[in-house]
């Protein structure tokens, strides 16, 4: 049996690995990713005081610190059995619709939009950002940094400091801001709705109305059929730092809704030998291997599942973007998952319109911030979604407020079963015998990865311990036929 | 106005060696105790578009990180370049864009990049491990690379003299005038590639041998 890794990393030790095992005729026999592990983070965070424990999450990883801020400061909430004032939940959000803007602008035009501006097998020196700006100006170039630092500023002004918030605290917010700086915000928040509904334009222009790339985007080569998770409000619509977790089937229909506290009745985690990484599921299904379909208990969280599992959008523009998205890729649920890099996006005017309207609302200058926790502390849950998929945190502490068990699960740890398996879809679809395997279609393979804006520094905390085992090499019936890295 | 020179300490405290170039900025900015107005010594754990924004503005950029080059023993420092860690202009992270195409973006873009980006890379034992404190050949080789930043900063910066007046003045370790040629395999650390772990997506080679000097 013949390997082909994509080893894209030449460049950290251990980190994320493609690999992909042919069969003697050349077609693609299976295919597996690997990540590394960040060991012990349960033990670390042990007897720490809880109210340390937010700041200490936003220090994991610079990707979305705020995602592990927030999703922290809730189980606090939760562990101090206190609820923050209106205030302090709106200047969360507000906050938190910032760092959505920061996000998902540097996935599009870092990542996602070479694909398409270049195109999938372009000269990969070009395929880039810098190829990007070549190509649509670099005006807009210029654009995509400003309103990335201009989302940047607001979470500094917000919440204290960007990349290590120091902010959220037991009941609320450590500090609000001030009726100049809600001014402020309005008129950063008006342009960054003005540019993402330039990003949207850009998407239209550049893919929807080529047909080679819309082909793309509808081929069979990424296309997945498993359940959708996202977190909605009260009247189902998309919202990122609060509400019930929806879950819909692969017709699109609800199965089930749960709170905060009782993710643990809905999701489960299966463990196989050759990964770290633990692969989530519905408890209500079961686990039914890395497999999609009718059957399949494996769920995506992603821009494209918090659509699919949303019955619309809170604000007026991305609503319409909202209804185009479905109206053209053919009703929900859509499962195209190259469409996740258009969700990004119907979600980034989201997040710009709900940070001019929280911005707009006088209440968010408020000085009343904090509701002062009076109760013991015991344990407690907190769910936001991060850019990249539902984010769970989840903390015990003894009497005195000192962690005594914690558990993660991150964004990217629930897309671990659809990952998988859209890697090696994507790889039997486009890698045939005889056919040479060159850097346009392993790039192809790529593509069905990035689509997830994929995070690994924090998913692989949940390890057995520190049992180094790394193992690359498996034949068809899934048995390693070598083994290193121990 | 561009400023003269920027020292930026990369790294995560809370994963053990990765915390590297932190410590040595930490380190530096107290040996130096504000004798050096024309360096500023910032500590970050960004990358990509933030990392660009770091440097911009500044004639000279010096980043200290920690790196996992193969088959190097932890503790080397090696004083590098970016375009020694540039294997192809092509995206690497799964989030961000590279340290070469950060410089590059803002180059192309007009903005104020420095003349001259120097890496001081240490190579680490662990960086996949929660805790606070380094392991002990990369406290050494903390150590060393604090001195060759300073060296470094003392060599072109104008006012030799108040380098010589530091309370601690720089002593170059044995082994730091020690350069040889090596061949390296080209490993970054997330920072310097644009994210902060994870897979990304290029098909590039795995390695590339590329001449530095490395010091031990």
């Amino acid at each position: 049996m013949k390997q082909i890794s994509i080893d894209p990393i030449t460049r950290l030790e251990g980190h994320g690995k493609i690999e992909i095992f042919l069969a003697e005729d050349g077609s693609v026999a299976n295919a597996y990713f690997q990540v590394p592990e960040l060991r012990g983070f349960e033990k670390f965070v042990e007897g720490m005081p809880i109210e340390e424990v937010p700041r200490i999450v936003a220090r994991i990883c610079g990707v979305c610190p705020a995602a592990h801020h927030l999703a922290a400061g809730k189980a606090v909430d939760a562990v101090y059995h206190v609820d923050p004032p209106p205030a302090a939940k709106k200047l969360r959000e507000l906050y938190y619709s910032a760092h959505y803007v920061h996000s998902h602008i540097a996935h599009f035009y870092a990542l996602a939009a070479a694909d398409f501006v270049m195109g999938p097998d372009s000269d990969p020196a070009k395929r880039n950002i810098l190829g990007v700006a070549e190509k649509v100006g670099l005006p807009v170039a210029a654009e995509v940094l400003k309103h990335r630092r201009l989302a940047q500023e607001i979470q500094i002004m917000v919440g204290g400091k960007s990349t290590h918030p120091v902010w959220t605290v037991p009941g609320g917010v450590s500090k609000g801001i001030s009726e100049e700086q809600r001014a402020q915000i309005v008129e950063m928040a008006k342009s960054c709705v003005e540019f993402a509904k330039f990003s949207l334009q850009l998407f239209d222009d550049v893919v929807l109305k080529n047909k080679a790339y819309l082909d793309l985007v509808l081929s069979d080569v990424y296309e997945m059929d498993t359940a959708y998770v996202g977190t909605v409000d009260a009247k189902n619509r998309v919202n990122f730092y609060h509400g019930d977790h929806r879950v819909v089937d692969q017709a699109g229909k609800e199965i089930l809704r749960y709170k905060d506290a009782e993710y643990l009745d809905h999701i489960a985690e299966h463990v196989e030998t050759y990964s770290y990484l633990k692969f989530p599921y519905l408890k209500k299904i079961g686990w039914k291997g890395i497999v999609d379909g009718p059957d399949s208990g494996l769920y995506q969280a992603s821009p494209l599942s918090r659509l699919n599992a949303a019955d619309g959008m809170a604000t007026p523009l991305a609503q319409a973007a909202y209804e185009q998205f479905f109206s053209t890729l053919g009703g929900k649920p859509v499962k195209k998952l190259l469409a996740t890099h258009w969700a990004r996006l119907v979600e980034l005017l989201y997040a710009a319109e709900r940070l001019l309207e929280l911005a707009s609302d006088p209440e968010v200058a408020s000085p009343n911030i904090r509701t002062l926790p009076t109760a013991v502390p015991t344990e407690g849950v907190g769910i936001v979604e991060a850019p990249r998929g539902i984010l769970t945190h989840h903390y015990k502490t003894d009497k005195n407020g000192l962690v005594t068990e914690a558990n993660l699960i991150v964004g990217t740890t629930n897309n671990h079963g659809p990952i998988s398996l859209a890697i090696k879809r994507a790889a039997q679809k486009v890698i045939k015998p005889g056919k040479e395997v060159g850097q346009g279609l392993l790039n192809m393979i790529e593509m069905a990865f990035r689509l997830f804006d994929p995070c690994f520094s924090c998913a692989t905390h949940a390890l057995p311990g520190q049992m180094p085992l790394v193992v690359d090499v498996f034949d068809a019936q899934r048995k390693p036929v070598h083994s290193e890295g121990r | 106005m561009t400023r003269h020179t920027r020292v930026i300490g990369l790294g995560n405290t809370l994963l053990t060696d990765d915390g590297v170039g932190v410590y040595a900025a930490r380190e530096i900015r107290r040996r130096l105790d504000g004798q050096f107005p024309d360096v500023d010594i910032v500590e970050s754990e960004v990358a990509g578009f933030a990392l660009l924004e770091l440097m911009a503005g500044w004639e000279r950029v010096i980043l200290i990180d920690a790196v996992a080059f193969d088959g190097i023993e932890p503790g080397e420092v090696f004083r590098i370049h970016p375009q020694d860690l540039r294997t192809s202009l092509r995206i690497r992270s799964v989030h961000e864009i590279d340290l070469p195409t950060a410089l590059e973006l803002g180059r192309r873009l007009g903005m104020s990049m420095p003349d001259e980006v120097l890496i001081f890379a240490v190579q680490a034992q662990d960086c996949r491990t929660f805790g606070e404190r380094l392991n002990e050949p990369v406290q050494a080789a903390c150590a060393r690379a604090v001195d060759m930043v300073i060296e470094e900063i003392g060599l072109s910066t104008p006012s030799q003299e108040v380098c010589d007046q530091l309370s601690t003045p720089p002593q170059p370790s044995p082994q730091a005038g020690r350069e040889r040629q090596c061949n390296v395999f080209q490993k970054l650390s997330p920072r310097l590639r644009g994210d902060y772990g994870g897979s990304s997506g290029s098909t590039d080679p795995v390695t590339r041998e590329s001449e530095c000097t490395r010091s031990r």
